[in-house]
């Protein structure tokens, strides 16, 4: 069930430079959502400026408590904007919005893989899959070590963590995707997470498909609405007929089969 | 009790307030959100007699106070509507209004043909803000005789509520509705989106992947403010009023200067529950003001 509903910050703090995580009390939101929705948010509650509102992944679930959390990084007004919330000031949102991951009970040996922000919705997929008992390696992408976020909490879920920079600051240099084709090597894995920058996701699927391993992908797009009715967020799938077919991000996603995604934009 | 009804070109609708194309889908999504025969009518996203699968890359970039969207018209066609949408939205207590679209005469005659004679929709709204692509991609709506063209062929083949929907980007916009009116049209709506561009200067590269798209929001209403005055007194065919509505007192204001019915665009997308929160807060507004008939404020603005 979506929802537009008022929502209370009660914690809004740095994790690293220029990146933040902000806890919300927003209890019905956080009583329906699963791993890999996402909300629209809307800093200053009942504003018209900055227009749109914004799509963030829910980087934690607490349904006792009534509580999500959203990992964001400053790029622009709206998250600018977020960065000076404080406790007890509002937030407009609406969500849970979007599908997210499918879990299946015959996974056993279960890989994520993130780039940069892309581990936000696998954050609480991790202590989902953590709580079906199943083996979960997390690899993490980041351009530097002062850029990493979230593995903290992976290795808290259990989830094996290995990490790649582009300067090599931390774990192995280079790409997160060679982190993953020695995973697949070494290990049976037989499902595949993946949320990040649209190359990496693109070459993380290839990978995947190699190796026979079946992958959800966490699409991200430019959003008018996040409810499904601008058609400002279209991705193409494959269809079984061979077919291209566009379907909505926001509405139809942000989840889908990796082997379905056309990658051309 | 305060009479909220409206009657738009013969469409009845029990309040002034509907949702404006392309910015309500066909109304499936919204349901999450409220009944929406809460709504005085829904004008559909636009349909062409063929799917049109819109344009490439971006879609979407925000401005000051507003949006550009540069979506394309896509849609699934009219016989994709007909079967799928239109069933669902018959069983809503609300006026159902087709918006549709075409690239050629023809594509319109073909689109109005297609839609005759189904139960349940209340009239047509037809958008010429899309271009005439035998006339070097010129948009219809931009040239009063290319307007009264559209018009006459829409009009003669339906008995249906005709209401063109008018471009804002024209000199005069008088002009164009005076023209469709002479063709038959039995009402106007207004405004469309203005042509606009983003630019983005880290890349140097416009935002949007079709170069240009169209405004809409907050924004754009002083504009349409101004164009639905200027229509007001240039035509006698009623008008449904839009652009930047996000409020009660918007929407009021858009009936201030002669529009019997109001549309809610982009408002739509920044709080799903915009319409209704106009639909309730024109009441209120009416109540508190002793207005016992909304009709007595149409055209209502008091100058001098
Ligand atoms: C489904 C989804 C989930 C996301 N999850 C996260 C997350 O968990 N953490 C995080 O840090 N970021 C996430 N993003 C990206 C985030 O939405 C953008 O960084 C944010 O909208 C930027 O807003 P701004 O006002 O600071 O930037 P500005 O550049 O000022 O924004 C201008 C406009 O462009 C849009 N925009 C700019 N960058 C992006 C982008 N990368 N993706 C989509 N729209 C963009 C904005 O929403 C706004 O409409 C997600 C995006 C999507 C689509
Ligand atoms: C994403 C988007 C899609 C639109 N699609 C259509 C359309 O299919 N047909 C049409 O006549 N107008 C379309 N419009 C224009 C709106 O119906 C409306 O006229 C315009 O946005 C101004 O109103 P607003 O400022 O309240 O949004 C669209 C607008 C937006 C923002
Ligand atoms: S953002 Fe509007 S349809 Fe997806």
């Amino acid at each position: 069930m979506v929802l537009s509903a008022k929502g209370q910050v009660l914690q809004n703090i740095a994790v690293q430079t220029g990146i933040y995580e902000m806890t919300i009390s927003a209890p019905e939101i956080a009583k329906s959502a699963i791993p890999g929705q996402f909300v629209m948010v809307r800093p200053i509650y009942r504003s018209f400026e900055p227009f749109l509102n914004r799509p963030f992944g829910i980087s934690n679930i607490n349904a006792v408590k009534g509580t999500i959390n959203i990992l964001y990084i400053i790029v622009g007004k709206g998250t600018d904007l977020m960065r000076e919330l404080r406790e007890g000031d509002d937030v407009f949102l609406i969500g849970p919005v979007g599908n997210g991951f499918t879990i299946k009970p015959e996974q056993k040996n279960i890989a994520l893989v993130a780039g940069g922000m892309g581990i936000a919705p696998l954050l609480p997929l991790a202590k989902t899959l953590r709580e079906k008992g199943v083996t979960t390696y997390g690899l993490m992408g980041a351009s530097k070590a002062a850029a990493l976020v979230g593995t903290d909490a992976w290795q808290e879920n259990g989830v094996q963590v290995q990490i790649a920079t582009d300067d090599g600051s931390v774990g192995q240099r280079g790409f997160v995707t060679a982190l993953l084709e020695d995973l697949l090597n070494k290990e049976k894995i037989d499902f595949i997470y993946c949320c990040g920058p649209t190359p990496m996701m693109a070459c993380t699927v290839e990978i995947a498909e190699k190796h026979g391993v079946p992958i959800e992908v966490s699409l991200e797009k430019r959003m008018g609405c996040g409810i499904g009715v601008c058609m400002g967020c279209i991705c193409k799938l494959k269809e079984a007929d061979g077919s291209v077919k566009q379907y909505r991000v926001c509405y139809d996603g942000p989840v889908f089969r990796g082997e379905e995604v056309v990658f051309d934009d | 009790m305060t009479k909220t009804a409206v009657n738009i070109a013969g469409i009845a609708m029990k309040n002034p307030v509907c949702t404006a194309s392309g910015t309500f889908g066909y109304g499936d999504e919204f349901g999450k959100f409220y009944d929406i025969s809460r709504l005085g009518g829904i004008m559909v996203k636009g349909v062409s007699a063929e799917p049109w699968l819109g344009n490439k890359g971006v879609r979407i970039a925000e401005t000051a106070s507003g949006m550009l969207n540069s979506v394309g018209l896509q849609n699934p066609g009219v016989d994709y509507f007909l079967e799928h949408y239109l069933p669902k939205l018959r069983k809503k207590d609300l006026a159902v209004i087709v918006n549709m679209v075409g690239h050629s005469v023809e594509e319109y005659a073909a689109a109005v043909e297609k839609l005759d004679g189904h139960e349940g929709i209340a009239g047509l709204e037809v958008n010429i803000s899309c271009p005439n692509l035998k006339a070097g991609g010129l948009a219809y709506g931009t040239d009063p005789k290319m307007a009264a063209e559209v018009t006459t062929e829409v009009r003669k083949r339906t008995k249906l509520p005709v209401i063109m929907k008018l471009s804002p980007n024209v000199t005069s916009i008088a002009e164009i509705a005076r023209a469709v009116e002479a063709a038959g049209a039995d009402g106007v709506s207004l405004i469309n989106t203005l042509l606009g561009m983003a630019i983005d200067v880290k890349t140097r590269r416009p935002i949007l992947g079709n170069v240009v798209g169209g405004l809409s929001g907050p924004v754009i209403k002083p504009v349409a403010l101004r164009m639905v005055w200027q229509v007001h007194q240039a035509v006698q065919i009623p008008i449904i009023g839009r652009g930047g509505i996000v409020t009660a007192s918007d929407a009021i204001e858009f009936m201030l200067v002669g529009a019997t019915g109001v549309a809610i665009g982009c408002g739509n997308f920044i709080n799903p529950m915009t319409a209704v929160e106009v639909v309730d807060g024109i009441k209120e507004w009416l109540d508190k003001e002793g207005v016992t008939d909304i009709n007595e404020i149409i055209g209502g603005l008091r100058i001098g």
